[in-house]
């Protein structure tokens, strides 16, 4: 696939004639409205954590095909046993808007002391007409300061969630505000170190860095910059140095253009669809699929 | 003599202000170095027609004229003082900054390493700030205003002092806009949790270095050293950080997330702790979106304006017509308080 726009029908396939399965941590106005739409479209159910029981659910009970309410006060041990369990009897897990980012972030740390990178990613696709078709952007919430090593783990997760999603191969830029390596830009020296890395360590995917943005995604940026190589000018996955980055892309096309988009966090657990506080419906739902069909193509549930 | 208080918020006001400017005598003297560029010439050509700039071009003689020829340009707008070395030319354009003959440098077909060396030379009095540092001006659709975005091109990981002069030189390009109370946002991560000791530290140092803003600035912050702004306003900031982006640039956002701002959904600049923050998030809108740019080195005597080959000619024409904004203030924020 490759508009966002195709993930509904994506699901689908995958899901045949199955039922999708989904607990939800804390669910508010648009975590509702966006989990009304998914179990129109796929036999859903639903278990769905609330830290209130008077909170009025209906509308998601008579929708789904199933339907659980647990009582729950914190999310940090629920989130803990989906992102790690290997086994989960779910396939992915869906952020509800009651759930502070803080609250998660807070959570996710929990797992993997300072740099979860190895064990913890955020992942997001963005599509911005009339650039035809989504591109994945990483970390932008869980790494915030990825060393090499982290890096090198969120470029590897990148390439798994771009092959659930496509044929084409990946083609992974490590982002900088330049394309030559300079002993006075550190992240221009480690992006090269990490593609070198890459090389070996990440199968069935160009990476390439240090590279900016214009000469990663614009063909004709690289071309006047003179920037050869399997990724300048054509990368479909952006890696930020830091989250300010990966985050700030996410959040300046989205917010202000309104950019089409999904965001999940991947660990060795199920998926979990996490759109952000500054995000609608739309992309509420956006994510959910997207946590659907990676939870759906691991295999499990 | 009563200037308009009306601060610049659009690409076409920025533009009009600086041909009002032209119009009311201030012609800005531009020296470009190196000028033998086609890209820069066809720049410095337009705005010359225009009448927003008096341009001298020290570069190659022939290649300039030949330029010029090829492109239809009309050369006879132009001073030129040949030098064909473009370090020589780069050193040559600073002097004549330098010696009062210039208001803006402009960067043509040189580096910007070199451009910055001639600029700082010591031989010259050009230096008055100890960190040079380039301000952004986005023009993002969807956002009401022009969004100032530093450092994205001069300072690689700034420290509390130079991001401090990057906050200053960044009031200065607002005095030039006529913000009379610039909301700047210390960008931070997604959450507070994930900012390192190290810019939670940087952060509130820099909001107590410039106060408050105008309704309590009465601590840490002399008013002498606010920079001042067109009509004679002085230009108090609103500082806080960090801020994550979302929050930032959308009041709604801010208020969800329990924040309570005043910078929040109204900012005028965001200032990063590194120069990936800004560069790389401000291109993606310039590449994807087309979002108006203009750019500027601020932290010399003049103003200094760096253009890239793959900047649009809209872009390049508002770097200018910025340059001349910040130019014309200049002589209100002298050298010598900054």
């Amino acid at each position: 696939m490759k508009n966002i726009s195709q993930l509904p029908q994506t699901v689908l396939g995958l899901l045949g004639s199955g039922t999708l399965k989904c607990v939800v941590l804390f669910p508010g106005e648009d975590c509702v409205a966006a989990l009304r739409r998914t179990c129109a479209l796929f036999p859903t159910e639903l278990v769905v954590y609330t830290r209130s029981a008077s909170q009025d659910l209906s509308s998601l009970s008579a929708a789904a095909r199933s339907f659980e309410t647990r009582l729950a006060l914190s999310p940090a041990t629920v989130l803990r046993d989906y992102l790690t369990s290997e086994f989960p009897h779910c396939h992915f897990v869906a952020r509800g808007d009651l759930l502070s980012l803080e609250t998660f972030y807070k959570a996710v740390h929990k797992l993997g002391g300072d740099a979860p990178g190895a064990s913890v990613t955020q992942i997001s696709l963005i599509e911005m007409p009339p650039r035809d078709g989504f591109f994945v952007v990483a970390d932008g919430f869980v790494n915030a300061r990825p060393d090499k090593s982290a890096r090198l783990s969120i470029v590897r997760r990148c390439v798994a969630v771009w092959r659930a999603l496509s044929d084409a191969p990946a083609r992974v830029a490590l982002l900088s505000a330049v394309e030559q390596v300079n002993p006075g830009m550190p992240v221009t020296v480690e992006s090269a170190e990490i593609a070198e890395a890459a090389c070996e360590a990440v199968r069935d995917a160009f990476v390439q860095g240090p590279l900016s943005f214009d000469v990663a995604l614009d063909a004709d940026a690289a071309r006047d910059k003179g920037a050869s190589g399997e990724v300048a000018g054509r990368a479909n996955v952006l890696v930020g140095n830091v989250v300010e980055v990966s985050n700030g892309i996410y959040v300046v096309l989205t917010m202000l253009p309104k950019a089409s988009a999904a965001s999940v966090v991947v660990g060795n657990g199920v998926p979990v669809a996490l759109p952000f506080p500054s995000d609608g419906v739309e992309t509420a739902f956006n994510s959910i699929c997207l946590a659907a069909l990676l939870g759906l193509k691991r295999g499990t549930a | 003599m009563l200037e308009s208080p009306t601060p610049v918020r659009t690409y076409s006001q920025l533009i009009e202000e600086a041909k009002r400017l032209a119009r009311t005598g201030k012609k800005h003297r531009i020296a470009v170095a190196a000028a033998q560029d086609p890209d820069v010439l066809d720049a410095v050509h337009e705005a010359s027609v225009e009448g927003i700039v008096e341009a001298h071009l020290f570069g190659d003689r022939e290649k300039i004229s030949a330029i010029c020829a090829e492109a239809n340009l009309n050369q006879s707008l132009f001073t030129i003082h040949g030098q064909p070395d473009p370090a020589a030319a780069a050193r040559d354009a600073a002097a004549f900054a330098d010696s009062g003959e210039a208001d803006i440098i402009m960067k043509g077909f040189v580096s910007t390493s070199t451009l910055m060396k001639a600029v700082l030379s010591k031989d010259l009095r050009l230096r008055v700030s100890d960190t040079l540092s380039h301000v952004a001006l986005l023009g993002i659709p969807g956002y009401h205003k022009l969004l100032g975005f530093t450092d994205g091109g001069v300072v690689v990981r700034p420290d509390l002092k130079q991001k401090i002069d990057i906050v200053r030189n960044y009031l200065l390009v607002a005095a030039a806009l006529g913000i009379a109370a610039p909301k700047i946002a210390l960008l931070g991560p997604p959450v507070r949790d994930a900012a390192p000791a190290e810019l939670l530290a940087d952060c509130a140092s820099i909001v107590d270095e410039f106060g408050q803003g105008s309704a309590n600035a009465t601590a840490g912050r002399t008013t002498d050293a606010k920079p001042v702004g067109r009509g004679g306003m002085t230009v108090s900031p609103i500082i806080e950080g960090p801020l994550s982006l979302d929050c930032a640039l959308s009041a709604d956002v801010a208020s969800k997330r329990g924040l309570v701002s005043r910078v929040c959904g109204d900012v005028d600049a965001i200032v990063v702790s590194a120069i990936e923050d800004c560069n790389v998030v401000a291109k993606s809108v310039i590449v994807l979106v087309g979002a108006l740019f203009a750019g500027v080195v601020m932290g010399a005597r003049v103003p200094v304006s760096v253009v890239s080959r793959t900047d649009t000619r809209e872009n390049k024409k508002a770097s200018i017509a910025l340059a001349c904004l910040v130019s014309a203030q200049r002589g209100q924020n002298g050298a010598s308080k900054l």
